[in-house]
């Protein structure tokens, strides 16, 4: 049974048309991301699951109720907001309580309960501090204690982790992976940060110009993705112009400007002679050092980024755009010269075949 | 600190020292020290009286127009910027039309053959004119309707400073509409409450204009007291002694403000209580009570209403009641406008069309001197307002030094001490040195009131101001003077404008300071209005209400469109 349903969900604005009609179920105990750029509807669809924006189109079902018109307070949810919303005239103890004196616990109920839950956020000892005297990350567990006190059915994040530095939130990304299984309750979560959503999601919902670019898996999004934008949006991609010559479903051959031939994935059926990119993921690119038959490629510059070094090549073949490679940083291949030929090979597998008529 | 040196001068000179002085007359009698000023005062019972009955009218007014207030303010904190624009306007133009017009409305609303009268008669619920005005209740819608948009724009400015998210947090949280109200926005509200509150009630406590046009013999208030003393019988001492006690009475309200909520709410800085571990006292605790159920009383009422299912933008029954108050605000002046047209004189309907009222203005030496002595002084008080300001804005906001907050607190006395007290010392003071009757003395007086107002826009202004652009424009290798030139200057400039109408605009409706220091040929446009009107009341005056109205009417929309192509 899914937790969350929504069905031709839609969201106007004027002219604008901020969330296409959109179908989508959530399991429960899922964690789902809503991952898009900013515009791409993820905020609409998020507000409009929450009872903050009023749906003008579809439905929205919870455990399968009807809440499409239900005011938030009668949805069986919680909200995590990007600034963490505490509730700055109250202590941490009184906003966390402030879910549960709405549902009328019994006093010393909440008592335990918030003790409880500030344990479980690992800051025991702040309960009659004011939001103020926290930190943005203690805020932050503070918000995120708030809104799972009362164990709602689906939480809702909206780019909780958005205002942190990268180390601490590395940090909280943990704590409410584990936060979540320990409540085992329903997420959906809202950011622009595709790491984030590929190191915390069962699945990403990818949105692009207020609709579902792809639904699936964080690898099924990275390894098969279905149009030009998923391959673009999810890491980096050096794409290659060619026509399908051969192939049925899975396998197939393309056909490159210079008519050299490749074999790649079809992650779904096209035409023969169809026009598409073929996507190759720089660090699945393997360059070997003497040049021969296939694919040849003349090194224009690189640089070191890290544990990885990215190699910046011209290849008459594919382009003008020169295409990158990238290999595991070591003393031992350091510093090529510039100028140098290498030959590409990769392993079909990864190579995928897009249709490149699709808009981005 | 030499960039506040013009201003710590100025309020030295023209405000610390003639109040100074005055504090000295009311303690003496015939050259020697003497009680017996403070001994009359209190010793007189008619004289506590009318100290009572100023406290209450003063309570009175502030009540209804805290209340009739905070809807409004709360409306224009929800509403997208548009619209917000738009409620705003009405607003600042009842906020710049000066008491006297107002006042002057009043009268002819409320008159034997006005607009209330012919209403409640038509509507046959009275066969005759009733006397509706110079009792207490007249003096207390005059002053409500006076005050009330100092009271909304006072709210608002703590209220524009709530994260909007919190409540529907709240509500995310499981609170219905009444409770997140009553538990989550209006305790954080709640300082723009007092701060509206206070402010309100220490303009009301100076009145004179309203009591003295309709109110009767009863209501008396004690700034009338001042001017009565001043102008009647030159009794210096007694003036002095009353004086001095408006001011205890308003410095006393002050002090326990700030034992109560804090001052620093007034400046719209964070509402949040500093950190205060440990259990909370009886009183938060009752507040707490009494929030909770009227958080369930509210929803309890909501609920028997079906519900609205487009949740955004305002809630009808509260625009609906903004919309009714603003009417209510803005009508009065504008029932004038047609009865200054009219051949029926200042009865209701108005009858015929004449130029003639304007005609007999523009063609008589004394207003046409008072508008040009209005106009000269505002201008020139505008200017030295700006030149005296804008440094002590710089220094607030870029300056680093210690004791700002003693320089702010200096900087808004001329705010927090009445009117009153500041023109009788000057009028003190002037008589001395042969500044009575002069523009030079007006204008002096009028800079010392306008100052602080053009030290806070501008601060906001500059606090808006991203200073990385100077830096931008100094490492491109502009010299500090051309980046003030090229670069500050022409981002900062409509907000100084606005700086400069603000200052233009309080000189010239300003009429306590013209009322001692200015006179017969000297008069200014108000000090004139307001000599007339207390002598007759003609349609010639509607007219002259009428100009007045029209004149902040275009400064207004000006000052709205200068703001506008700055965003």
């Amino acid at each position: 049974m899914s937790t969350l349903e929504t069905q031709g969900l839609g969201k106007v604005y004027g002219d604008f048309v901020a969330l296409a009609p959109t179908d989508l179920k959530v399991e429960k105990g899922e964690f789902l991301t809503l991952l898009g750029p900013s515009g791409s509807g993820k905020t609409t669809l998020l507000s409009l699951i929450a009872g903050l924006a009023e749906a003008d189109s579809g439905r929205i079902l919870m455990n399968d109720r009807d809440v499409t018109h239900a005011a938030p307070y009668q949805r069986d949810i919680g909200m995590m907001f990007q600034n963490y919303a505490l509730f700055p005239h109250m202590t941490i103890a009184e906003n966390i309580a402030f879910p549960l004196k709405m549902r009328g616990t019994p006093a010393s109920e909440i008592r335990r309960l918030v003790q409880e839950a500030l344990d479980m956020v690992r800051l025991p000892h702040i309960a009659d501090r004011f939001p103020k005297e926290l930190s943005g990350g203690q805020q932050q567990r503070v918000a995120l204690a708030r809104c799972t006190i009362y164990r709602p059915s689906v939480i809702l994040m909206d780019e909780p982790l958005g205002a942190l530095d990268k180390k601490l939130r590395d940090q909280m990304q943990f704590e409410i992976l584990r936060i979540h299984e320990e409540i085992g309750g329903t997420i959906v979560y809202v950011t622009h940060d595709q790491e984030e959503a590929m190191t915390m999601s069962d699945r990403i919902c990818l949105m692009n110009g207020g609709r579902i670019a792809q639904l699936g898996s964080p690898a099924d999004l990275y390894f098969r993705p279905q149009s030009l934008f998923v391959a673009d949006f999810l890491g980096e991609a050096n794409l290659l112009e060619g026509r399908l010559v051969s192939g049925t479903d899975g396998e197939g051959v393309v056909r490159l400007g210079d008519a050299s031939e490749i074999r790649v994935t079809l992650p779904r059926p096209l035409g023969h002679g169809a026009a598409v990119k073929v996507m190759l993921r720089p660090q699945n690119i393997r360059l070997e050092d003497t040049p021969g038959e296939g694919l040849n490629a003349r090194l224009r510059s690189w640089s070191v980024t890290g544990a990885s070094t990215k190699f910046f090549l011209d290849a008459p073949a594919l382009g003008s755009e020169p295409l990158i490679a990238t290999r595991a940083t070591a003393m031992s291949a350091h510093a090529p010269e510039p100028g140098r030929d290498y030959r590409l090979s990769f392993d079909p597998r990864d190579a995928v075949a897009i249709p490149a008529d699709e808009a981005a | 600190m030499l960039m506040a040196a013009p201003m710590v001068l100025l309020l030295v000179t023209f405000l610390i020292y003639p109040s100074a002085q005055l504090f000295l007359l009311s303690f003496q009698k015939g050259g020697s020290f003497s009680l017996e000023n403070y001994q009359r005062l209190l010793g007189t019972p008619v004289y506590l009286t009318v100290m009572m009955l100023t406290l209450k009218i003063s309570v009175v007014t502030t009540i209804f127009a805290v209340i009739a207030g905070y809807p409004v303010a709360y409306l224009i904190s929800i509403l997208p910027k548009a619209k917000k624009g738009r409620i705003l306007f009405w607003i600042l133009l009842s906020f710049w039309t000066s008491f006297l017009v107002r006042a002057f409305a009043w009268i002819i609303l409320l008159g034997r053959n006005g607009v209330v009268n012919k209403l409640l008669q038509t509507l046959g619920i009275t066969d005759a004119p009733i006397a509706l005005m110079y009792n207490f209740s007249a003096v207390v819608i005059g002053m409500v309707h006076a005050l009330l948009p100092l009271a909304v724009l006072t709210m608002l400015s703590v209220m524009e400073n709530i994260d909007r998210n919190l409540t529907r947090a709240a509500s995310t949280l499981g609170a219905k509409p009444g409770m997140a109200f009553w538990k989550i926005y209006f305790p954080l509200s709640f300082p723009g409450v007092t701060s509206g509150a206070l402010m309100v009630f220490v303009t009301a406590i100076g009145f004179f204009i309203f009591p003295a046009l309709l109110g009767g013999r009863r209501e008396t208030m004690i700034t009338q007291i001042i001017i009565e003393q001043i102008i009647q019988t030159m009794n210096w001492g007694f003036a002095s002694a009353v004086a001095v006690l408006l001011l205890a009475v308003v410095l006393l309200v002050f002090v326990l403000y700030d034992r109560a909520v804090g001052l620093s709410t007034m400046t719209g800085e964070s509402s949040a209580r500093k950190g205060r571990p440990g259990r909370k006292g009886i009183f938060s605790r009752i507040g707490d009570a009494i929030l909770t159920g009227l958080g369930h009383a509210s929803d309890a009422i909501i609920g028997l209403f079906p519900r609205r299912r487009a949740r955004e933008g305002a809630p009808r029954p509260l625009l609906g009641f903004v919309i009714v108050l603003l009417v209510v605000m803005t009508l009065p002046v504008l029932l004038m406008i047609p009865l200054s047209f009219a051949e029926s004189g200042l009865n209701w309907p108005p009858q015929g069309f004449t130029l003639k009222w304007y005609q007999q203005i523009f063609s008589s030496p004394i207003w046409m001197n008072a508008l040009t002595r209005s106009l000269v002084v505002g201008f020139s008080t505008a200017v030295l307002a700006l030149l005296i300001g804008t440094p002590v804005a710089f220094l607030m906001v870029r300056g680093r030094m210690r004791g700002k907050t003693a320089l702010l607190a200096f900087t808004l006395m001329p705010v927090v001490m009445p009117n009153m007290i500041l023109s009788v010392g000057l009028f003190y003071l002037y008589a001395r040195i042969g500044l009575v009757g002069t523009n030079l003395g007006l204008i002096i007086g009028h800079t010392v009131i306008a100052v602080p107002y053009v030290v806070l826009t501008v601060m906001s202004v500059l606090r808006n101001y991203d200073t990385r652009l100077d830096l931008a424009a100094q490492s491109l290798g502009a010299t500090p003077i051309r980046t003030l030139r090229l670069v500050t200057l022409p981002i900062i400039g409509a907000g100084m404008l606005s700086a400069f109408l603000f200052a233009f605009t309080i000189s010239f409706d300003e009429l306590t300071i013209a009322l001692f220091t200015s006179g017969g040929m000297s008069a200014t446009l108000p000090k004139q209005l307001w000599d007339e009107v207390s002598l007759s009341i003609s349609p010639l005056l509607a007219a002259v209400s009428t100009c007045l109205f029209l004149f902040v009417t275009v400064l207004i929309v000006a000052v709205g469109l200068l703001n506008r192509r700055q965003k």
